[in-house]
């Protein structure tokens, strides 16, 4: 198992008015499987080709278990990659397609043979070997796709948003397929993604990137909760940001003030950060009272617009209880649940 | 209801067509093909004196044999050349974005369009003068003007529906950049190497004028000859040139659809 690092690494193209990616530091630890997040144009992929040598960094090293591989050109890296689609060679059948990586390395052909079979029985797709690569749909090139780069063992396995020209059940499947593989071969892995739910379900750690740069990097859980910034927080479907001043662990808004033992000591302009799920229905003394705009039903729960001191928020109550448009909702937040983000006039 | 009888009307209209076109093509070769196996074919004959006169002829007669070989030998010449100048002028025509890339693909266009008695006239002169004229080097050249359009047009397009990323996914999976080449981006682009190929051969195999004005007498090509034999009179050996003449363009046109399918396979993929 390998570990991935990634040393101030910087790409500027030439031409280009900014960096496309920019001072990106990163550590992956072997066996992980890491979400690259981001919206379209953030340099994620631009990160990922640094990763397998395809793209010279500017600036910057990539260590392999601490050794530096930026000198290895891509053949050579042992590292293997995924594109958005399928790249099957048409001149190839399924079974050459796969080998392809191993006649490279002049594998006998009978391990060939041995290592395909078993790569396509773990796709799900066994006895395909001899198809042709231009009769498959698009679910099954695609797992022909991970198959052919997974078959070479890779010390980095890499994954540029395999699963966006799939559709949506297609997506699901396939992303339980991958998440069971990379599980199974222990292979260090970074998926590149914009889906947040897909990062979300995908990954052990998201590193999530705006603008070139990484912004924020963690568990799934963290992005929901411990946001560091309001865009972050946004990008993660959070709709509530009431502002507010914190002194000491107190933060105090015109909701009321809410002493939150989950934040550090620090005296600053904030956002209160409340996603619409950290609410909950309460009549006691201090509970919100506002008036329902308009409703979202979403099966099990309710996305409620809903109008608070002449501010629109949204919250999300289970659908037990159906309030009307203009009906009051009483309802206190959960103070476990909120945070707060450094106030930003820019945003 | 409609729509099925809609989809006959089409299928029929398209039958037609088709068979239109084929006697369009056809039927100018069947007096050929009849001149070839004749003898005589006098007034009021319906049917001439049949004669394997002109094909024995053909096969016998140094000249015609040796004009035969040259054509070959310039047409592969200049077809290899143009293909080794082309793959790459197409390679950055079709892919690539840069500055006056407009100008570079109508200048590429320009010698499809300028009559070309007009370059060669031009070209003769220089010619001349580098002692490239009379002689089967020249004659290779010129052919070229007519060619490349030809070569680079149909190879760009090809390289622009061809996904670069298929290069990359072979180099991640441990092939070098010359094993990518030789392994993937050629036999992935080998339909369109096989039809620009074809269209360029059959393009200089068909030049008279450019070989006539460069080649002078030095250089007898298969349509130099053929003209010659029609201006004499001899139809039937005319006739049989003239058979020999058209192949490479049959082959063309039945050997080359197959190779017009769909892009997909060069794209990688629906998305």
């Amino acid at each position: 198992m390998t570990k991935l690092q990634l040393i101030n690494l910087t790409k500027h193209y030439s031409g280009a008015p900014e960096p496309s990616v920019k001072d990106f530091n990163l550590t992956v630890e072997p066996g992980e499987l890491v979400a690259f997040l981001g919206p379209s144009g953030c340099g994620k992929t631009t990160v990922l080709k640094m990763i397998s040598g395809l793209l010279l960094p500017t600036e910057g090293d990539v260590l392999f278990n601490d050794e530096s591989v930026i000198e290895i050109p891509p053949e050579k890296r042992e590292v293997s990659m995924v594109f958005q689609k399928p790249l099957l060679f048409p001149h190839m059948n399924v079974g050459e397609n796969i080998g392809f990586g191993l006649r490279m390395r002049k594998q006998k052909k009978d391990e060939i043979k041995v290592k395909v079979n078993n790569m396509l029985e773990l796709v799900r797709l066994k006895g395909y070997a001899d198809r042709k690569s231009t009769e498959l749909s698009g679910g099954q090139e695609q797992r022909i796709s991970l198959a052919r780069g997974l078959v070479i063992e890779p010390r980095i396995f890499l994954l540029d948003e395999p699963l966006s020209a799939l559709d949506a059940s297609l997506r699901i499947e396939m992303r339980e397929l991958i998440r069971k593989i990379q599980r199974h071969m222990k292979v260090t892995t970074i998926c590149v993604t914009h889906d947040q739910e897909e990062a979300v379900m995908l990954a052990d750690k998201i590193a999530l990137m705006f603008d070139g740069k990484l912004q924020q990097y963690g568990v799934p859980e963290v992005f929901y909760e411990r946001p560091k910034t309001k865009r972050i927080a946004e990008f993660f479907g959070c709709t509530n940001f009431v502002k507010g001043t914190q002194k000491g662990r107190t933060v105090a808004t015109k909701l009321g003030a809410y002493t939150l033992d989950q934040l550090d000591d620090d005296n600053r302009e904030v956002y209160l950060v409340v996603r619409p799920e950290a609410v909950e229905v309460s009549d006691g003394a201090d509970s919100l009272k506002a008036k329902v705009k308009s409703r979202i039903f979403m099966g099990t729960h309710v996305r409620y617009i809903i109008d608070l001191f002449g501010k629109e928020y949204q919250i999300t109550l289970e659908s037990a209880t159906l309030y009307k448009e203009g009906d009051i909702i009483s309802f206190r937040l959960l103070k476990e649940r909120l945070w707060a983000v450094p106030y930003d006039d820019n945003i | 209801m409609a729509c099925i009888k809609k989809k006959n009307q089409n299928n029929i209209t398209r039958k037609i067509i088709l068979v239109l076109l084929y006697t369009w093509t056809f039927v100018p070769f069947i007096p050929i093909l009849i001149w070839s196996f004749s003898l005589r074919w006098n007034y009021p004959n319906l049917i001439p004196e049949f004669s394997l006169r002109a094909w024995k002829y053909v096969f016998t007669q140094k000249n015609i044999i040796s004009s035969l070989f040259s054509s070959i030998l310039i047409s592969s010449v200049v077809t290899a050349i143009s293909l080794a100048i082309g793959l790459p002028a197409a390679k950055a025509l079709g892919m690539y974005k840069f500055k006056g890339k407009k100008l570079i693909s109508t200048l590429v266009t320009l010698p499809a369009i300028v009559p070309l008695l007009a370059v060669a006239m031009g070209i003769q002169v220089v010619f001349i003068k580098l002692g490239l004229s009379d002689s089967i080097y020249g004659v290779v050249l010129i052919h070229l003007v007519p060619v490349m359009p030809y070569m680079i047009m149909n190879l760009s397009s090809v390289y622009e529906a061809y996904n670069p990323e298929f290069e990359q996914q072979a180099r991640v999976l441990g092939a070098n950049a010359f094993t990518t080449f030789y392994k993937i981006t050629i036999p992935a682009i080998l339909p369109g190497i096989i039809v620009a190929s074809m269209f360029s051969f059959i393009v200089s195999w068909s030049q008279y004028l450019l070989t006539l004005i460069i080649g002078g007498a030095s250089t007898k090509t298969l349509p130099l000859l053929l003209f010659a034999f029609l201006n004499s009179g001899d139809y039937a050996i005319g006739g049989a040139i003239c058979i020999i003449f058209v192949l490479p363009a049959l082959i063309l046109l039945f050997g080359s659809p197959k190779y017009f399918a769909g892009t997909k396979s060069v794209r990688g993929g629906e998305v």
